[in-house]
């Protein structure tokens, strides 16, 4: 509770206004007032399991934190779930309708389940996609609608990766409906947002590698470098951390082989592994025959030959050991890499709890705290709405 | 350390401490002189190409050099997507260790900025009226003209809508409900949004006393006694009634609504 008053305060008193401040204590937390709580402390026994193994460790024996001197409010979670998942402040009708039941708990769910499936959520969702993808409006609306579409619908998050068709829908706000509609930029087999025309052009740079950087920090929500050997080798003035062949990038006319005060070949023996993929889409989005990039050479750039990223012979790959060779390949071990699945849950959990970009905002969520969740989308088909509820009913997010 | 968390503890401690230098996708800052060709709108990989730090931009006898690490031409790889460059890590890295270990921190809500489409949309079910316009700005006005300071997302340089209040925003917020606090205090008997079994309810009763189930409504959850009293506080020791029960409004809204 600390934390969360000390926080407020912070931003409150930004705005130096008083009574604010005062007041917002009281609105954030949901443990201030009349010291009362919906249904009390949480952290209580649980008597359907009264621990009776001699060698599990006492509850008692653990030091208490700040997580102990939480206290459920239901009445605040809601309030909170209604501003996420639709925008709204719930209603004098939805607030008694907690206060008065006799199960806040249910009250509560019933209430989450209404917002989960009101056409508002449809549209929060596009913006939770929007800004997550960093783009959106006109042509650059599809990646993050389609995404949207995605969670509203209950549908598996791996057709973010493989989806071959419907890619490029649109949003009828009249009608509160998702339109299907294919993607019209020369893909003959596509892949999810992997090639979907917004995304290609929002990120379209140098010998692609901003197209790279997007997927990696979006989807494995991490900066490179993406992969580590498990025996770094000195190199230069650094160390080598990555476990590809160090000669395997290009030299020229960029040498991405350098190590005079950095190791590029950390990151780029992923990245330029991956480039290639992108590389035929043009600056409007559009697959062309041909590569598209550029690279930054001096006085004039140059469009990008495959030798400026990769040595010969060697092949494209998303990791190490996962070779492949087409976007719809990529999509797939995407699809199948469990690293992707736990970042799209720790996505939705910063979303629920409030947090900053798990990437720009170093808002890293450990194993401990999503690791259920990240079991429970692999497990029921990749679900990301059935696990964004699963979060609004857990402890944690009714806890203040 | 667990592994998942490793897996996104690892890299991105790893690449603060390495000082963001690790490469990336652009052309270094001022690879180019202004003017000079490349392919693009003004920019190349979405930084202004007015750089300090412009090197003579030959290559060497085979071919490499100029574009990897070196004494005078180490890549400026952008810190984020973004055309702005992001944050700086440190200082995330920094405000991150304040919040305490993560396996504690992360459990725990934050303080997210109130997204600009649920600020309209709270307003609009408060009955303020957002296409207002007029001297002083109504509130309606200053939501409008106040997208940027409330941290509206800018896609076209790759920025999605902040999720932290900036000294600019805070401040405009509490403006907001400042503003709209008369509006609401007319409109509440007949908001949809603030009935039980189809009866309005008054802010204010005719003591002056704000009531509890229009207190509760504002705030979005029951009203405790100490929100009650602080709103009959503000109201009773304000120097006009009317003056003190806009301020008790915006101070209710404010309190609900700075964070979601």
């Amino acid at each position: 509770m600390k934390t969360t008053v000390k926080k407020m305060r912070a931003v409150i008193g930004l705005g130096g206004i008083a009574f604010a401040m005062a007041t917002s204590a009281v609105a954030c937390t949901g443990d201030l007032g009349d010291g009362k709580s919906d249904d009390g402390k949480v952290g209580t026994e649980d008597p359907n399991n009264p621990g009776n193994d001699p060698n599990a460790e006492d509850p008692n024996d653990a030091e208490p934190t700040i997580l102990d001197e939480r206290i459920l409010d239901y009445g605040e979670a809601f309030r909170l779930a209604s501003v996420k998942l639709a925008d709204a402040a719930p209603t004098l009708e939805q607030i008694r309708a907690i206060q008065d039941a006799d199960d806040k708990a249910v009250a509560y769910e019933q209430l989450v389940d209404e917002l989960l499936a009101s056409p508002r959520f449809d549209r929060r969702m596009i913006r939770f996609w929007r800004d997550t993808f960093r783009m959106g409006g006109g042509m650059l609306d599809t990646a993050p609608v389609f995404a949207a579409s995605i969670v509203a619908e209950g549908r598996p998050y791996t057709e973010l990766f493989t989806a071959a068709e419907g890619n490029c829908p649109t949003y009828d706000g009249d009608a509160n409906t998702f339109v299907p509609a294919d993607c019209d930029n020369g893909v003959d087999v596509h892949a999810g947002v992997l090639t979907n025309p917004g995304v290609q052009r929002q990120f379209y740079a140098n010998m692609a590698f901003r197209r790279v950087r997007w997927v990696q920090e979006t989807f494995a929500c991490s900066k490179f470098p993406a992969e580590y050997s498990d025996a770094p080798v000195a190199k230069g003035n650094g160390q080598y951390t990555s476990p590809w062949d160090f000669e395997s990038i290009g030299t020229a006319p960029i040498d991405f082989q350098d190590s005079e005060s950095v190791i590029c070949a950390n990151c780029h023996t992923t990245m330029n592994r991956l480039a290639p993929l992108f590389a035929n889409f043009d600056e409007d989005g559009n697959l062309q025959s041909d590569i598209q990039v550029m690279t930054p050479t001096a006085p004039d750039p140059t469009v990008t030959e495959r030798s400026h990223w990769l040595q010969d012979g060697v092949k494209t790959a998303w990791r190490k050991g996962v070779e492949v060779e087409t976007l719809p390949e990529l999509g797939q071990a995407m699809a199948d890499d469990t690293s992707v699945a736990a970042c799209l849950t720790a996505r939705l959990w910063n979303f629920a709890m409030s947090k900053e970009d798990i990437v720009s905002g170093l808002a890293v969520v450990p194993d401990e705290v999503i690791g259920v969740y990240v079991s429970e989308l692999i497990e029921n088909g990749g679900n990301m709405r059935a696990v964004l509820k699963a979060m609004l009913m857990s402890e944690d997010f009714v806890s203040f | 350390m667990n592994k998942t968390m490793m897996m996104f503890a690892a890299p991105a401690l790893l690449i603060a401490s390495a000082g963001l230098v690790a490469c990336d996708n652009d052309l270094p800052t001022g690879l180019l002189n202004p003017g000079d060709s490349y392919s693009g709108d003004g920019t190349v990989g979405g930084q202004d190409l007015d750089g300090d730090d412009i090197p003579d931009g030959a290559q060497d006898d085979d071919g490499t050099g100029d574009y990897s690490g070196g004494d005078g031409n180490t890549f400026d790889h952008e810190d984020d997507l973004s055309a702005d460059g992001g944050k700086d890590p440190f200082e995330v890295l920094k405000q991150r260790q304040e919040e305490g270990p993560p396996e504690i921190r992360t459990r725990l809500h934050s303080c997210q900025k109130l997204q600009v489409s649920a600020l309209r949309r709270i307003l609009n079910s408060f009955g303020v009226d957002l296409n207002a316009t007029g001297n002083p700005a109504p509130a309606g006005q200053l939501v409008s003209e106040g997208r940027d300071a409330l941290g509206s997302a800018n896609y076209a340089s790759r920025t999605g809508e902040s999720r932290t209040w900036s000294n600019s925003g805070a401040t405009k917020l509490q403006d907001i409900f400042v503003m709209a606090a008369p509006e609401i205090i007319a409109a509440m008997p007949n908001l949809e949004q603030c009935q039980v079994n189809g009866e309005g309810v008054e802010v204010f009763d005719a003591e002056d006393k704000c009531n509890e189930p229009a207190v509760s409504c504002l705030i979005g959850r029951p009203a405790t006694s100490e929100h009650m009293a602080i709103c009959n506080h503000i109201v009773s020791t304000a120097a006009d009634v009317e003056k003190g029960k806009a301020i008790a409004v915006a101070a209710m809204l404010g309190g609900a609504y700075s964070c979601q």
